[in-house]
């Protein structure tokens, strides 16, 4: 007892090292929800650009440069990706990492949510597309105001996965120096050579967030799911 | 008012259309009757350029359909409507704001006027407590019914049925077919693709018969079904009547 | 079609964006220049070492963690840190291999280089410290160092003695091999001065020597839990470090050192 106590002590309060864990945290959840926006931007518009491409044959250059996004980006571990970004791209400048860390996890994020969403938009029925332009929508407005929101609907789960992935992948974010909270666990470790306590600490801690966003997500499908009742 | 010049259309080595010519007038009531695969459809669907025609002309209002770019194309759809086999309601909105959208996003009319337009028309095709249901929660029956007033929304000047009762059980087809009836004695201008003869009967001014591509006898109903001129016609109503 | 043009403006921006930046400016003037300097600066480090520790304890100093050595000294070359504190002996490696940097003068405390061994596994510790004994006195330790280490290094290599028995089991050991001279990768082994040093212990004792590499703020948490039987991985002597394991005899010293951009 009186060495599980020590341990907890050395652990979390010599030097204030739980202010690692709740700085760490703090950044995690920051890159988190920037690269998430910006995946999500980013990847709207891919799949938009891309479905586009396959329904009417238009923005074929665009359709191809994405086409190289999404093989590259999917094609390599996103460790990787954010070392280039940090060492190569912004090689000679002093740029905020946390920036960088958004940027790297926003890129890679889009491209998982590019397809996602257009599995979405290519799921929605013809008669949809063909009932809009019907009513005189064009291409645009019919995406906008009836493709979209039932794309939207029908990847809501999946788009729920990839941000729950996009946590705990940013964990990687460490490699660039950025005091992420996997970070912040690692270097409680290097102080204190204890594995258990930051380690269980920090998957705890990681756990709940993922159990929070399971948890608002289902609230928000049921929420969606209202409109298919009957 | 919808004039067509030698519609001609392929898809790969199918030949489907085969240079059809009609006029349609205002105030007609088309009826097109013919064997599956006679392209009935895929004709009626030239006509607001859901299908692009290879060669030949559809002209409406003065525009032709064929050529338009895609802002007079638009216009175009706006007011030529279009009723569909499978409804395509909205699944993610009302069925009020299925009237209402393209009416309001279009800016044609206010939410208000929209509003109070979904509510005229709701109560014209007798769905008037369903408002705020969504098409989930509708009988196929009533989803044709609201399809039809999202249609009259746009106040069209002309109304493309294609197949609008094929998709619905038995007891059924009748609501339907009597708010169609409803319409043509209201003066509307309708080009109706169906199987249903009685319907044809009753309620056409002019029925077109279409097999293989072309259109093969037209007349008026009662000339058409008592005393058809070519076999093939013959052949067909023998077993369908 | 707005969309279109909206999304190509988008794709146009950020790839000059990253054109620009990647190219374009120089690194920032070095504005370290000695110990007293350091106090408000970024200073980089390799997680859980002595230069880790160090940089920490300086006042108003941002620590920049990384993972290994070379990208903090790689984050040194861009300007992302002002200045790192490492060993002195990889930073000599580190230094020869880029131009634009150099070692201050200024060296810092002296350290102990020693083996972790399992907290309470007396037996092991006695059994190394007599070899490392036997090392130290027929100069077999001296010529490992020097073949490693200073200006006739590759001169003295370390061979096993024919005929050695290894019949006393095998001995797991964990480092780092991202800390050169004493151990780096070369093809798929590690060397370096540890790597011999250990191989030269384990002749003694009659042992199989096992190799695993680890990121080194997990080398203390193999020995404590039983993964690897010793950690050798330049590791200095610390009260902390005392806590959790058992430490050799030091079989050599080293000092941490600045590394800054010319």
């Amino acid at each position: 007892m009186q060495d599980l106590l020590d341990t907890l002590y050395n652990t979390f309060i010599v030097d204030d090292r739980w202010k690692f864990l709740t700085t760490g945290l703090g950044n995690t959840l920051l890159i988190t929800f920037f690269s998430l926006l910006m995946g999500m931007v980013l990847g709207f518009i891919v799949a938009i650009v891309r479905a586009t491409y396959d329904k009417t044959g238009k923005l074929k250059i665009l359709n191809f440069l994405f086409k190289i996004y999404l093989t590259v980006i999917r094609g390599t571990p996103v460790v990787v990706q954010l070392l280039i970004i940090y060492f190569v791209v912004f090689g000679s400048v002093n740029i905020d990492k946390l920036f960088v860390a958004v940027l790297a996890f926003g890129l890679n994020s889009g491209a998982y949510v590019a397809e996602i969403v257009r599995s979405g938009i290519m799921s929605i029925e013809k008669g949809q597309f063909e009932a809009g332009s019907s009513l005189g929508f064009s291409y645009a407005q019919t995406m906008i105001y009836i493709i979209l929101p039932q794309a939207f609907k029908n990847v809501l789960p999946a788009l729920a996965n990839e941000a729950i992935v996009l946590l705990k992948e940013t964990s990687v974010a460490g490699y660039i120096a950025v005091n992420d909270l996997t970070k912040g666990g690692d270097y409680i470790r290097s102080v204190t050579y204890q594995a258990f306590l930051p380690l269980i600490c920090v998957a705890i801690i990681y756990l709940i967030m993922v159990m929070i966003m399971t948890w608002l997500v289902t609230k928000l499908e049921r929420r969606l799911a209202k409109n298919d009742k009957g | 008012m919808i004039r067509v010049n030698d519609l001609d259309i392929s898809f790969g080595k199918l030949h489907i259309l085969k240079g059809v010519t009609t006029h349609i007038q205002k105030g007609e009531k088309v009826v097109i009757i013919g064997p599956s695969g006679s392209g009935k459809s895929t004709f009626l669907r030239c006509l607001n350029r859901l299908e692009k025609p290879c060669s030949g002309q559809v002209i409406f209002e003065g525009t032709d359909v064929t050529q338009a770019n895609e802002t007079e194309l638009n216009k175009v759809r706006q007011k030529m409507g279009m009723v569909f086999q499978h409804f395509n309601l909205f699944p993610h909105l009302t069925i009020r704001q299925n009237i209402t959208l393209a009416p309001v996003k279009l800016k044609l009319m206010t939410k208000e006027e929209a509003d109070k337009k979904a509510d005229v028309l709701l109560k014209k095709v007798g769905l008037a407590d369903k408002a705020e249901a969504y098409p989930a929660q509708l009988s196929g029956g009533q989803k044709q019914r609201i399809a039809i007033a999202r249609t009259l929304a746009m106040n069209p000047d002309v109304i493309l049925f294609d197949e609008p009762t094929s998709a619905l059980d038995p007891e059924m087809v009748g609501e339907v077919l009597n708010l169609m009836k409803e319409l043509a004695d209201d003066g509307m201008t309708m080009v109706v693709v169906t199987h249903e003869m009685g319907f044809a009967k009753e309620v056409a001014s002019r029925v077109m018969f279409m097999s293989e591509g072309k259109i093969i006898e037209e007349g008026p109903p009662r000339e058409f079904f008592d005393n058809p001129q070519n076999a093939r016609v013959k052949d067909f109503l023998s077993k369908v009547l | 079609m707005k969309l279109k043009k909206l999304i190509s403006v988008m794709a146009a921006c950020m790839l000059s964006a990253a054109v620009f930046t990647g190219c374009g400016e120089s690194v920032p003037e070095n504005t370290v220049h000695s110990l007293d300097d350091l106090p408000g600066k970024t200073i980089g480090v390799q997680l859980g070492t002595t230069g880790d520790i160090f940089a920490t304890d300086i006042e108003g100093a941002t620590v920049e963690r990384y993972n290994k050595g070379a990208d903090a000294v790689q984050a040194l070359k861009q300007g992302k840190v002002d200045a790192v504190l490492i060993d002195n002996e990889p930073a000599k490696v580190f230094v020869s291999n880029n131009e634009e940097l150099m070692i201050l003068d200024e060296p810092f405390a002296v350290e102990e280089y020693a083996i972790a061994i399992k907290k309470g596994n007396d037996e092991l510790t006695e059994k190394i410290n007599t070899a490392l004994g036997e090392l130290k006195n027929d100069g077999t330790l001296d010529n490992i160092r020097k073949n490693w280490i200073g200006d006739e290094a590759g001169n003295y290599p370390y061979t096993s003695p024919e005929g050695t028995d290894r019949s006393n089991g095998t001995l797991v050991m964990a480092t780092n091999p991202e800390f050169p001279p004493y151990e780096s990768m070369s093809g798929d082994a590690v060397v370096g001065f540890d790597a011999d040093m250990m191989q030269a212990v384990c002749d003694r004792m009659g042992m199989e020597l096992i190799i695993e590499s680890m990121s080194f703020d997990s080398i203390i948490t193999a020995v404590d839990s039983g993964k690897a039987d010793v950690g050798v991985a330049g590791m200095t002597v610390t009260p902390e470090r005392q806590e959790n394991v058992n430490f050799s005899d030091s079989y050599t010293t080293a000092t941490q050192v600045i590394i800054v951009r010319k």
